[in-house]
């Protein structure tokens, strides 16, 4: 009982407004130290690759953008079961939040992938199979917006953005096994394979660390934007006129 | 068995729409034309690599024919009224959405079927790749009529609900659009289409069985609002 009064007091928007702003500044650290500890490793440490050179060292920003883009669609997904099971006006505001993030880590993951594959494989663009899979992943996060912006009603455009997102995630792996079927170009895993990963602890490190930092990051400006949202969904309430009077005119 | 006589009823409704509106049925065919004619004169009318082209112009044209004409499957329904009757009415929505899928499944997307064949006949396809290609939009447009109803119904009662239904079902049709195209790649060089042709069957059982219930929690959100 205690626990499910916990869920929902976090589930308010109040609370989540709060929290959020104590947890943010943290979030914020966390990012700065991973960053520079990621990039130091991986642009001056990390030994040079004995087939790619130095342009390797572009997978510190590419693989873990990549992997977010995943991650976040994820949590819009989740976000989306939780807003239609429980309806919840934080995981609306979450999931509304989360999406343009996670479009902008899809391009960022799409860009640094073209950068690299130009030295390595010749040419900015091939049709390999995780390259196709990513651009269609960034055209279901452009479709969700899209419908996001296109419904005035709030309350509407969350639930039909959470059954957009929900649908979205049981395509993902059918179109990542389709695409793969497809065409295949790309360099196979190589830190998935946990128990012996075919890359040096060296490279591995600051990969690690650069993830984690971009989740920091991530959870900063997700938290932020969706405080924003949250403000946006119920300008005129109680808590809200708390929290900004200093804002407000009083002469109005 | 009430439920049986609802879905019936709501199929046949749909049929009595279509053949009041035939313009449902022949703008699509005619769009599948005049997709397949721009095709053709982009690529020139003398390319050595047609018959290899022609299947996946015949894809392209059924997918986006199909797509410009999903908004038909609920825009009547919901500009009357009748739909938000059709969601309080009490039968399961998930089993009316798939009586008006399976309808507009065979007044919209058998034809488009037909008009592919005849476009291959037309052109000289060997026969072959042809019933490969017919085979493949038999066992995928079933998913492209699901899932673009998934689109549609959200996107209902939205401004320039047009584009964006494109914009949403597309990225969806992508796995839909490679086995089909596969399958008549292969029968062009001889090999088997078995795999792709239970690839396809596969996505279109997944999606007739799970489609109308996202479908019908779509028209949800979009009527009781």
């Amino acid at each position: 009982m205690t626990l499910f009064s916990r869920f929902h007091k976090f589930a308010s928007p109040m609370h989540f407004f709060d929290l959020a702003g104590k947890i943010i500044p943290w979030l914020w650290w966390v990012f700065v130290v991973l960053a520079v500890v990621g990039l130091i490793g991986g642009l001056v440490y990390a030994p040079t690759d004995y087939q790619q050179g130095d342009s390797f060292r572009i997978i510190y920003v590419h693989v873990p953008s990549a992997w977010m883009s995943l991650f976040i669609y994820m949590n819009m997904a989740s976000a989306g079961v939780v807003s239609l099971i429980w309806k919840i006006k934080v995981a609306d505001a979450f999931a509304r939040a989360a999406a343009p993030l996670g479009a902008s880590f899809t391009f960022l993951a799409l860009v640094t992938g073209s950068l690299w594959g130009k030295p390595m494989w010749g040419t900015y663009w091939v049709w390999d199979a995780r390259l196709t899979a990513e651009l269609i992943l960034l055209f279901l996060y452009l479709g969700y917006i899209a419908l996001q912006n296109a419904i005035e009603d709030p309350r509407g455009a969350a639930r039909a953005g959470a059954i957009l997102a929900i649908v979205g995630t049981v395509n993902i792996p059918i179109i990542h096994y389709s695409v793969e079927w497809w065409n295949t170009l790309h360099q196979g895993p190589t830190v998935s394979k946990f128990d012996a990963p075919s890359i040096h602890w060296t490279m591995l490190v600051p990969l690690l660390a650069m993830t984690a930092s971009f989740m920091a990051y991530f959870g900063a400006l997700v938290l932020k934007r969706t405080q924003s949202e949250l403000i946006a969904m119920e300008p005129r309430s109680k808590w809200v006129m708390e929290r900004f009077k200093s804002y407000i005119n009083p002469t109005l | 068995m009430p439920l049986i006589q609802s879905l019936s009823a709501t199929v046949s409704r749909e049929f009595q729409r279509f053949s009041r509106n035939r313009n449902e049925i022949v703008q699509p065919l005619v769009f599948f034309g005049l997709v397949v004619t721009l095709i053709a004169l982009a690529i020139g009318p003398d390319n050595e690599n047609f018959s290899t082209i022609a299947p996946a112009a015949a894809w392209i044209a059924v997918v986006l024919a199909l797509t410009l004409n999903l908004n038909a499957i609920f825009s009547q329904d919901h500009d009357d009224g009748s739909l938000e009757q059709l969601v309080l009415s009490g039968t399961p929505l998930a089993l009316l959405v798939s009586g008006k899928m399976f309808a507009h499944w065979i007044a919209v997307a058998l034809p488009q079927i037909g008009s592919a064949w005849l476009f291959m006949f037309i052109v000289g396809i060997n026969a072959d790749v042809t019933y490969a290609l017919c085979l493949s939009l038999i066992f995928g447009s079933p998913v492209l009529v699901c899932v673009g109803g998934i689109a549609a119904a959200l996107t209902l009662g939205t401004r320039s609900s047009g584009s964006l239904v494109a914009l949403i079902a597309l990225p969806l049709y992508m796995p839909v659009l490679i086995f089909g195209t596969a399958a008549a790649i292969n029968a062009n060089v001889g090999a088997s289409i078995a795999a792709e042709l239970y690839f396809l069957g596969g996505l279109s059982v997944l999606a007739v069985t799970l489609c109308p219930f996202a479908c019908a929690a779509a028209l949800r959100a979009r009527v009781a609002v």
